[in-house]
This record gives C-alpha cells, sequence and structure tokens, in this order.
C-alpha cells in the first residue's frame, strides 16, 4: 500500500507499475469443472438455450440478433438463475458442467465468406478484454477516434502492460483489423510515457500518457489528447471516441488469423503482500479454482476483488467467475483493508485537491451524508466524478467517500428513470 | 470449506494514504511545544498552570457534553487538547482559572459541539472564546496590566498598545530580533515568534495545514502595513514590526489554517489569507483595539463559504 510520504507538501503522485521485463509469462491455469458466464442484462425471457443443452467451445449461444453469449467451454447448461452485480444491477448468470477437453464450435470459422465488420458483431462481442463494439453498430458514423490503450486503468494492475509488451504481432494484426472496421478514422494506440511498441503500425498513431494515476481513464485521455471535454452525462463514444483496451484488439488478431475465438483471458492476481502474478484462463473460471492452482489461501474475513485497490469490485463468493473484464483479482488480508469511519468531514480539501475531475469532494459529501441527490448533481458536480476512487484514499476522516459518490449516482439515474417512467 | 459469508464487502477504495485526523492534531499539539514551552520559560510556572488547566478543562468539556449527548468520547482525537491549548497559548500567564475555565467551556462548547462536533464548526473555537472573555473581561487581557509585576530586561511593554498609544517613535525601540525571540509582553505561547515559525514550516512542510493561507496571511499582513507605513511613517509602525508582533504569527500558522472555518481551493485561500492580513492592520491601525488578529480571522471565518464558491470549473460541466 502506498502511504502519504513524511514531507507531503509536495504530494506524491500515485504512479502505474511500469513493465519492464516481460519475462513475466502467465501461468496457465487448467480448465476448471464448472464454469460460468454472467451476462449484463437481467433473466427476462428465454436465452435460446436451456438448461440440460450441450455447448461446444466458443459456440455462439442466443436466438436474437444483439442478445448472444459464446460458450467458454465444452459441456452442458448446469443452470441459468438471475443474480445482482455492483449496485444491485440485475445480471444472469449461466452455469456450465465442464468436460474435460475441448471440442471447437466450428460456426466462426465457417464465416469466413462474410465482411470484418460482420464477423465482429456476430462473434466477437465478448472476447476477453471486453471490447466494447456497441460503437461499432449505433454511431459508427459519428466516431473519429479509436484509442487502443496498452494501459491498465487501476494501479498494480498490469494484464493490459503485458499484452502490449507480448504480443506485439497480434496487436498489430488486430490494429489492422480495427483499420479495416473503421475505415479513415484516427487510430491512437496510448501507452506510458516511456515505453515504445517493437516497432510501426500501419495506420497507428502513438501516443504517451505519463504513468500517473489516474491519467487512463477515457475522459482523462480525452481531455488531454483530443482537448475534448466529455460533457457530464455523455459517454465518450457521443463525442467521437471509442476505447479498446490491447487485450481485446490482440485478440480479434488472434480470432482473425486462427479462425477460432479466443477465451482466454489474462489477468493479473495481486498477492496480499502486494506482489503481483499473471495467469491465463479460460472465461467463466471461478476465483476459487485459480487461487487454487497458484497456491493461494483466501481466509475468513479477507476481501476478493475484482480489479484494483482503488476503483475495484468486492465479490461476494470465492466461486465468482473470471469475465471478460476481469483484469485482475486482487487477495487484501482482513487486517489490511483501511478503517472507515463515519465521523465528520473536517473539511481539510484533501479531497478537493486530489480529484482530477475538480470535484468540490467536501461539499459534496454534506449532501450526499443527506441523500440530497439531486442537488449534489445539479449544484456539487456529482455527476462529474470520473470513478477513480482517490478522493476515499486521501481522506484523514476516512469517510467512505467514493461509496458515497456512487451510491449518489445509482440513486440519482434511479430517481430519474423513474421519472421518465411516470411521465 | 469457504463459503460466501467468509468473505468481507467493502466498496473501494482498499487503500489508504494512512494519513488520519488524529496524528494531525497530535502533530499540530507538536509543532505549537516551541511556543508554549518558551512562554513557560519565559513566564515561569503561572504560564504552566494557565496552559496546564486550559488543555485539561477543555477536554473535560468535551467529555461531558459526549457523556450529555449520549455520543461516544471524541477526545482522543486530539482536538479538545489541541483547542485547550491553543487558547492558553493566547492567554496572559496571570489569568485567574475560572475565566481559564470560562475560556475552554465557550471554545468547546459554543465554539464547536453545538455545531455538530469536529469539522462542523463555522468559525474557529479558540478565536470565538478568545473574543468573548476580551469583551467580558478587558483587564485580565490587558497584557500590560496583567503582567505589570513581571521583571524584564526589555521595554515592558505590550507592542502593540505600546504602538497605539505613543506611536512608531516609540516602538522603534524594539529591535526586530529580540521580539521574534520573545522579547516581548504578550499571550503565553504568542511571544516566542520563531518557535511559531518553526512549528508553522513543519506543519506546512508536512502537509497538515495550507500553505497558501499562512504566506497570503502574513503577506496581507505585510502589505497593507507597508501601504500605511509609505503614507505615514511618523504615525504607522513598519510591516515587520507588524509582522512579529501580537498574535500575527499564531494567527498564521495555528487559526487562519483551522479545517472547518478556511477555504480548500486555491484562490480563495489566497483571498482569505490576504483579506485577514489586511484586516488585522486595518483594525490595528485604524480601529479600536490595538490587536486585531482574532477579530480579522473570525471576520473571514464568516465569509469563508462565500469566498469558497470560487472554484475550478468540474469535468465535464456544462457552464
Ligand atoms: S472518485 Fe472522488 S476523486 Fe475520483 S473523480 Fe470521483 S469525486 Fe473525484
Ligand atoms: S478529505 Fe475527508 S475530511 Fe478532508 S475535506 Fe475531504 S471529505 Fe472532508
Amino acid at each position: 500500500m502506498i502511504k502519504r510520504s513524511f514531507f507531503s507538501l509536495a504530494a506524491p503522485k500515485l504512479t502505474y507499475p511500469i513493465l519492464t521485463t516481460p519475462s513475466t509469462k502467465p501461468v496457465d491455469i487448467p480448465l476448471p469443472e464448472r464454469a460460468q458466464l454472467i451476462l449484463d442484462h437481467p433473466l427476462n425471457g428465454p436465452l435460446g438455450i436451456g438448461v440440460g443443452d450441450m455447448v461446444k467451445t466458443g459456440q455462439r449461444c442466443g436466438d436474437r440478433e444483439d442478445n448472444y453469449f459464446i460458450s467458454p467451454v465444452t459441456g452442458t447448461v448446469a443452470a441459468i438463475s438471475a443474480t445482482v452485480g455492483y449496485m444491485g444491477k440485475n445480471l444472469t448468470a449461466v452455469s456450465f458442467k465442464v468436460d474435460g477437453k475441448d471440442r471447437p464450435d466450428e460456426e466462426f470459422r465457417n464465416s469466413e465468406s462474410s465482411s470484418e465488420l460482420e464477423r465482429v458483431t456476430r462473434f466477437l462481442g465478448y472476447l476477453p478484454g471486453q471490447p466494447d463494439f456497441s460503437f461499432l453498430t449505433g454511431i459508427r458514423d459519428n466516431l473519429k477516434t479509436v484509442f487502443v490503450s496498452g494501459m491498465d486503468k487501476d494501479l498494480l494492475v498490469s494484464t493490459n502492460s503485458l499484452i502490449a509488451k507480448t504480443e506485439f504481432a497480434e496487436l498489430k494484426k488486430g490494429m489492422a483489423i480495427v483499420r479495416k472496421i473503421f475505415e479513415k478514422k484516427r487510430i491512437i494506440y496510448l501507452l506510458p510515457e516511456g515505453v515504445r511498441p517493437e516497432g510501426e503500425i500501419e495506420g497507428v498513431e502513438i501516443k504517451q500518457m505519463p504513468a500517473v494515476y489516474p491519467q487512463f481513464f477515457p475522459k482523462i485521455v480525452m481531455k488531454k489528447i483530443l482537448a475534448i471535454e466529455v460533457p457530464t452525462g455523455i459517454r465518450c463514444d457521443e463525442m467521437g471516441a471509442g476505447f479498446l483496451s490491447a487485450e481485446a484488439v490482440s485478440n480479434l488478431g488472434k480470432a482473425f488469423s486462427s479462425g477460432s475465438i479466443p477465451l482466454d483471458k489474462v489477468i493479473t492476481v495481486i498477492k496480499k503482500d502486494g506482489s503481483t502474478a499473471f495467469a491465463r484462463v479460460r472465461l467463466g473460471t471461478p476465483a476459487r479454482h485459480i487461487m487454487d492452482v497458484l497456491g493461494i489461501k483466501i481466509a475468513k474475513g479477507d476481501r476478493l476483488i475484482s480489479g484494483g485497490p482503488l476503483a475495484g469490485i468486492t465479490l461476494s463468493s470465492v466461486d465468482a467467475p473470471v469475465c471478460g473484464d476481469t483484469d485482475a483479482l486482487m487477495i487484501q488480508d482482513a487486517a489490511a483493508a483501511p478503517p472507515i469511519s463515519a465521523a465528520h468531514c473536517v473539511n481539510c480539501g484533501e479531497c478537493v485537491r486530489v480529484c482530477p475531475a475538480h470535484v468540490p469532494v467536501n461539499m459534496l459529501i454534506r449532501l450526499l451524508e443527506n441523500k440530497l441527490y439531486d442537488e449534489a448533481a445539479r449544484s456539487f458536480d456529482m455527476l462529474s466524478c470520473i470513478e477513480c476512487g482517490l478522493c476515499g484514499y486521501v481522506c484523514p476522516a476516512a469517510i467512505p467517500i467514493f461509496h458515497y459518490v456512487m451510491l449518489g449516482k445509482f440513486e440519482y439515474e434511479r430517481a430519474r428513470s423513474l421519472e421518465v417512467q411516470n411521465a | 470449506m469457504l463459503n460466501e459469508q467468509l468473505l468481507a464487502g467493502a466498496h473501494a477504495p482498499f487503500w489508504h494514504n494512512g494519513d488520519r485526523i488524529t496524528a494531525r492534531n497530535y502533530n499540530i499539539i507538536i509543532a505549537a511545544l516551541p511556543a508554549a514551552i518558551a512562554g513557560i520559560l519565559f513566564f515561569g510556572i503561572p504560564a504552566l498552570r494557565v496552559l496546564a488547566l486550559a488543555v485539561s478543562s477543555a477536554m473535560v468539556w468535551e467529555l461531558l457534553i459526549n457523556r450529555l449527548m449520549k455520543k461516544p468520547p471524541t477526545i482522543a482525537d486530539g482536538d479538545a487538547a489541541l483547542i485547550g491549548l491553543l487558547l492558553g497559548m493566547l492567554l496572559p500567564a496571570t489569568m485567574p482559572w475560572y475565566a481559564v475555565i470560562a475560556g475552554t467551556f465557550v471554545a468547546i462548547v459554543v465554539g464547536k459541539m453545538i455545531y455538530g462536533g469536529l469539522g462542523c464548526n463555522p468559525l474557529n473555537p479558540v478565536l470565538v472564546a478568545f473574543a468573548i472573555l476580551t469583551l467580558s473581561w478587558k483587564v485580565m487581557l490587558d497584557y500590560d496590566a496583567a503582567l505589570v509585576s513581571y521583571e524584564v530586561a526589555f521595554t515592558p511593554l505590550y507592542p502593540l498598545v505600546a504602538l497605539k498609544h505613543f506611536g512608531p517613535a516609540v516602538v522603534g525601540k524594539y529591535d526586530i530580533w529580540g521580539l521574534l525571540m520573545g522579547n516581548q509582553l504578550g499571550g503565553i505561547g504568542a511571544v516566542f515568534g520563531l518557535g511559531l515559525v518553526i512549528g508553522g514550516c513543519y506543519l506546512i512542510v508536512r502537509g497538515f495545514i495550507r500553505w497558501e493561507i499562512s504566506l497570503s496571511f502574513l503577506a496581507g499582513i505585510f502589505l497593507t502595513a507597508l501601504i500605511f507605513n509609505l503614507a505615514g511613517p511618523e504615525k504607522y509602525a513598519s510591516p515587520v514590526f507588524h509582522l512579529v508582533t501580537g498574535f500575527s504569527l499564531i494567527g498564521a500558522f495555528f487559526f487562519a489554517t483551522e479545517n472547518s472555518s478556511s477555504p480548500v481551493n486555491f484562490i480563495p485561500m489566497i483571498l482569505y489569507g490576504l483579506g485577514g492580513g489586511a484586516m488585522t492592520v486595518l483594525i490595528r491601525n485604524i480601529g479600536a483595539f490595538p490587536e486585531g488578529v482574532v477579530f480579522a480571522i473570525l471576520l473571514m471565518n464568516v465569509i469563508n463559504p462565500l469566498v469558497d464558491k470560487i472554484r475550478p470549473r468540474a469535468l465535464g460541466r456544462r457552464a
């Protein structure tokens, strides 16, 4: 854990780790006995597949054009159930009983005669690295720039840096596909300062950002590199920029060169002592299986976190699966958990000065404590928050500010959607 | 076997930089010690008595209020002790015990706890108490009358009163270094200027107070005093004299910087500091009181919420 330095006048920056040795090879985790996919929508209708159905590795399941999933394993569907995610979001969980051996599905390979765009939209929306291809279909014409980020968002997470370092050939192929799909768009490969790719990539600009948290958050990137400030309540793609992770682009390259859909996710495992390791796992693998293979013990009261130390999300079960966007699994010892207090804000202003979005956090927290979400959004810039967690990291009163802000945003959106429904 | 209940849920961030209110308060107490100890050496046992009584009674008041409101005790956070210490440092060593206790009562109860405790006070609690003591027991806080029995090797006058009554010609007798080293009458912890500067620098370097406020407060005093001094050198003292006398230094490093009653944004901090400094000199030079720091900072506390509205535009905010 990075602590405040003794001489704090010149505030130390939280810097991202930069991989200097590419020798860190991910450990290959064998297939688990059970796998689970979490689908990003509530369970409200048939999925085009049922319990007991057989599936093959890479099989496209689902009956609707835009609503499908790719089976990560060969086996049978063991259960389909409703589940909840972060902030009570309703999701669908599909569990598989895994056969020992992969039998690949051939539908993607046989679609070679279709255009790249068709193949990508039909099969590759759930690649490991969670590419957001939504901007491919809807507002594609509006899009001016596509960023490929060779850096991870949170500290200690190095999944995308590793890919940028070790999978240059695949990345290059993936970028070529991206260029084909996004004809005439500007494509920017983002890297931390001091890091250069192995070679030239045709038609791709390279831009470097300081390796300081949270420089690699999309809205900061847009402001720094494109000089575009994304208004609150608007997504980056609506302002003309799409973001893809290096891992997703590398997997795009692999998909087209191998003819099969990549289903292995690279994750950074952050251990209790803060050291990290890499693992290559099949999508849907339960965290417990990975920890067992790596010999990491999880004890009562520990935290299992998807993501990094500043903006990750705790998982409620050791059986939680690796999803397309699980870039890291962090295990935190019960004793290392920072205290939270119900104390009042003392108005020291640390949060205000650290906030990259200039949110007046010291004022905002007073409204949020009193559940005045509307006012918080209107007059105190709650919606400008880019969700970096720095405010909570520095607060000497140990107020869970970041939690308050996220809750505030959630309640605000909910009240607004209710208003729309009732109107 | 592990099951779901075994894992602990929480919200990010899962790291904290280790900064704590309690540690901040204890560090401010430590930073105040050089000046406080110098005061004890200088004014003797009576000074120690006032400081000890102020610290302990402040803590007792806070504990009593905690009990009364059926809240868990908060004195371990060091804030009550700090308030007591700082109030004691402003008082003359001859302050009677009941006035000290009344002072800490006002500071803790009226200045802080009725607003909800630490962090909720709109005004600096110590200065509220000192202002009320000034208005109720004027004579006790007349440093010349109070400290008349002290045998000293320098002009035994409270410099700012001397200035008010006799003009800059008399105060020319004070040498600046001597004033900084504590050769002046005044509050127990306010006379040893060098100690206050050292303590203040320590707090600034460690990031426990906001340098913007301290420096702009001193700049405000200096610039305003300079203007007066240039306009009428025979009537108004030099800016440096203003910086090293009265509560200028203790105000700049220990009072203007109190978290809850001061701004957090850059431009507001500068305005707040400059305004406080300027008001101080205005009160001293043309107001009714010889010392202006207390009322100047209280005034700035009042307008702080307005000043602190000047802040950078948040990311993506539509004008
Ligand atoms: S999480 Fe906190 S520090 Fe980060 S952008 Fe939001 S309010 Fe600012
Ligand atoms: S860091 Fe915490 S105590 Fe300081 S102003 Fe922000 S919320 Fe208040």
